[in-house]
C-alpha cells in the first residue's frame, strides 16, 4: 500500500485547487464572525443559511489581509454607516485558498458596500415594518412640536465633538434666542449603546424637570457605526416616547430607523441646532410680524375714524353752509317781499296824501275864493256905509272927542262937536239939546 | 417643576384673536385701545421668553445632575 503523508495530501489539494479555481468569485454570504488582530488582518467567519430558516448549509474562513483592509475599511464603513460585524450580508470577491496548515480559506480581495447596504436598507424597512404593524411608527411624530423648543435634554457622549458643536451653535446663536439645556450622557456606539441611550430616556423621564424635547445628537464622521439606531427595540421604545425626539446623529448614507421614528430627524447636531434656532427664528419674526399686523390694524382703524370724522365733519359743514344757505334765500326772499309791500304801501299811502293834498289844495282854494268872495262882498257893501262915502254922498258926520254921536242924550249943551262935510268940518258948541219922540 | 403662569402657546392665541378682530374693525375706540394695549403686553412677554434668560428654569436646569 502506497501512503503519502498529509502534507503531500494538502499540497496536492493546493496545487488542484489552484489550477481548478484561478480565478477571484464574488461570493454573497453572511458574516457569522469578525475579528481584527493586532496586525491589522481581519478574520472572518462567512455562512449561509437555507432560505427561510437559520440553519447553516455553508460556511468557510474568510481573511482580509491588512493590506487590502486598510484600503477597504473605511470605505465599506462610510458608505454603509456600520462596522462589517456579525449578521451582515456581505458581496465580496474572493480568491479560493488552501493553506497545507490551516486548510481552506477565502481570501477577500474587494468587497461591495453597496450590497451590505441593500441588505441593511432591507433590515431597516423590515424593521420599519414591525414597527408600522405595531401601531407605533408614527406615534412619536404626531405629538405636537413645541412652538418654543427651548427647554432640551440632550442625549450624546459629553466628549463627542457633536456635543460641543451643537452646544457652540445653539447656546452661540445670532438671534441671542435662550436655551435651556441638560446633558443625558450614553454610549453612542457599539453593542453597548443601545442600552445606554435607553437608560439615558428613562432618566429624563425620571428627573422631574420639564423639557419640551429630546435632542439625540452625535458625530465623529461618516465612517462611525450607527447600527445601534437600526434596533428594533431602541426604535420601539423611541417611538412611543411621550416628548419630541429630534434626531441629528450624523451620517451621508440613508436614515436610520431611529431618523424614521423620532419627531423630526436631521443630518449633523450642527443641523439639529440650527433646526432649534430655526423654530424660534419663525416664531420671533411671526411675533414681529404680528406687531406689525397691530401697528398696522391700528394705524387703519384710526385713518377710517380720522376718514369719518372728516367725513361727517365735512357733511356737517356742507349741510350747515345748505341750511344757512337756504335760510338766507329765505330771508332775502322775505326781505324783498317786505320791502316790494313797504315800497307799495308807501305809494299806496303816498298817493293817498298827494290824492288828499290835492283835493285840500282844491278845496281850500276854492273856500279861499268863496270867502274871497265874500269879504268882497262885504267890503263892497261896507264900502256903502263908510263915513267917508257917506260924506261923500252928501250926509254929514257929527263927532265928539273925535267919536260919532249916535243920541242927543250923549251931548250936552256947551260941549264942542264937529261936524264932518263932504267939503270940510264946522266946529260947534251946543246951545241946546232937544230929544225927538217919534 | 418651572411650568410658569404665562403660556406663550395661549399669549399667541390671544393676539392672534385680537388681530382677527381689528382686522374685522368690531370693536369701539375705547375697546379696540385696550385690546391693543393688551396684544402689545402679550407681545412683549413672548419676545421675553425667546430672549431673556428666565432665572428660575436656569436654576432648575444648572441642577440637573444626571
Amino acid at each position: 500500500m502506497n501512503a503519502i503523508t498529509l502534507l503531500d495530501l494538502n499540497q496536492m489539494v493546493r496545487s488542484r485547487l489552484r489550477k481548478e479555481f484561478p480565478d477571484t468569485y464574488w461570493i454573497q454570504a453572511e458574516v457569522s464572525e469578525c475579528k481584527e488582530n493586532y496586525s491589522g488582518h481581519c478574520y472572518l467567519e462567512l455562512i449561509q443559511k437555507r432560505e427561510g430558516s437559520d440553519a447553516i448549509c455553508a460556511k468557510a474562513r474568510a481573511t482580509i489581509w491588512a493590506n487590502v483592509w486598510m484600503g477597504l475599511k473605511d470605505y465599506f464603513e462610510s458608505q454603509t454607516g456600520t462596522h462589517l460585524q456579525s449578521g451582515q450580508k456581505v458581496l465580496v470577491e474572493v480568491a479560493v485558498e488552501f493553506h497545507e496548515l490551516y486548510g481552506y480559506n477565502l481570501n477577500i480581495r474587494d468587497i461591495d458596500p453597496a450590497y451590505t447596504m441593500g441588505e441593511l436598507s432591507l433590515r431597516r424597512q423590515e424593521i420599519i415594518r414591525q414597527l408600522t404593524a405595531d401601531g407605533v411608527i408614527d406615534l412619536n411624530k404626531e405629538l405636537p412640536w413645541p412652538l418654543l423648543p427651548q427647554r432640551l435634554a440632550v442625549i450624546s457622549s459629553s466628549t463627542a465633538a457633536g456635543y460641543g458643536d451643537f452646544m457652540d451653535q445653539l447656546h452661540h446663536n445670532d438671534f441671542g434666542f435662550v436655551f435651556y439645556t441638560a446633558l443625558f450622557q450614553a454610549v453612542m456606539q457599539g453593542e453597548a449603546a443601545e442600552q445606554s441611550i435607553q437608560d439615558a430616556f428613562n432618566r429624563i423621564l425620571d428627573c422631574g424637570v420639564v423639557f419640551d424635547a429630546v435632542v439625540i445628537i452625535r458625530g465623529g464622521g461618516a465612517s462611525a457605526d450607527l447600527s445601534c439606531f437600526d434596533r428594533y427595540d431602541l426604535c420601539f421604545y423611541c417611538a412611543q416616547y411621550p416628548l419630541p425626539i429630534l434626531s441629528g446623529i450624523g451620517h451621508d448614507r440613508d436614515s436610520s430607523v431611529l431618523d424614521r421614528v423620532a419627531h423630526t430627524s436631521v443630518k449633523t447636531p450642527t443641523a439639529a441646532a440650527e433646526y432649534l434656532i430655526d423654530t424660534l427664528a419663525q416664531q420671533a419674526q411671526i411675533l414681529d410680524a404680528n406687531h406689525e399686523k397691530l401697528g398696522l390694524a391700528v394705524q387703519r382703524i384710526m385713518d377710517d375714524l380720522k376718514q369719518q370724522l372728516k367725513t361727517d365733519s365735512d357733511r356737517l359743514r356742507l349741510s350747515t353752509r345748505e341750511c344757512i344757505h337756504s335760510a338766507e334765500l329765505v330771508v332775502e326772499r322775505r326781505d324783498a317781499d317786505l320791502k316790494n309791500r313797504c315800497n307799495r304801501i308807501l305809494m299806496q299811502r303816498n298817493q293817498q296824501v298827494e290824492m288828499q293834498y290835492s283835493n285840500l289844495m282844491h278845496r281850500s282854494q276854492a273856500r279861499l275864493e268863496q270867502l274871497r268872495h265874500q269879504v268882497e262882498l262885504v267890503e263892497k257893501t261896507l264900502a256903502g256905509f263908510s263915513p267917508e262915502i257917506l260924506v261923500k254922498r252928501g250926509f254929514s258926520l257929527t263927532l265928539q272927542n273925535g267919536r260919532i254921536v249916535k243920541s242927543v242924550e250923549d251931548l250936552a249943551p256947551g260941549a264942542a262937536i264937529t261936524t264932518r262935510l263932504r267939503d270940510g268940518i264946522i266946529y260947534s258948541t251946543i246951545d241946546k239939546t232937544e230929544i225927538r219922540h217919534d | 417643576m418651572t411650568e410658569k403662569k404665562f403660556s406663550y402657546n395661549a399669549a399667541m392665541l390671544e393676539v392672534e384673536q385680537i388681530l382677527a378682530s381689528l382686522e374685522k374693525n368690531d370693536l369701539d375706540v375705547d375697546e379696540m385701545s385696550q385690546k391693543v394695549k393688551r396684544a402689545t403686553e402679550l407681545l412683549q412677554a413672548c419676545k421675553q421668553k425667546l430672549y431673556q434668560v428666565d432665572a428660575e428654569i436656569q436654576a432648575v436646569f444648572e441642577n440637573v445632575r444626571i
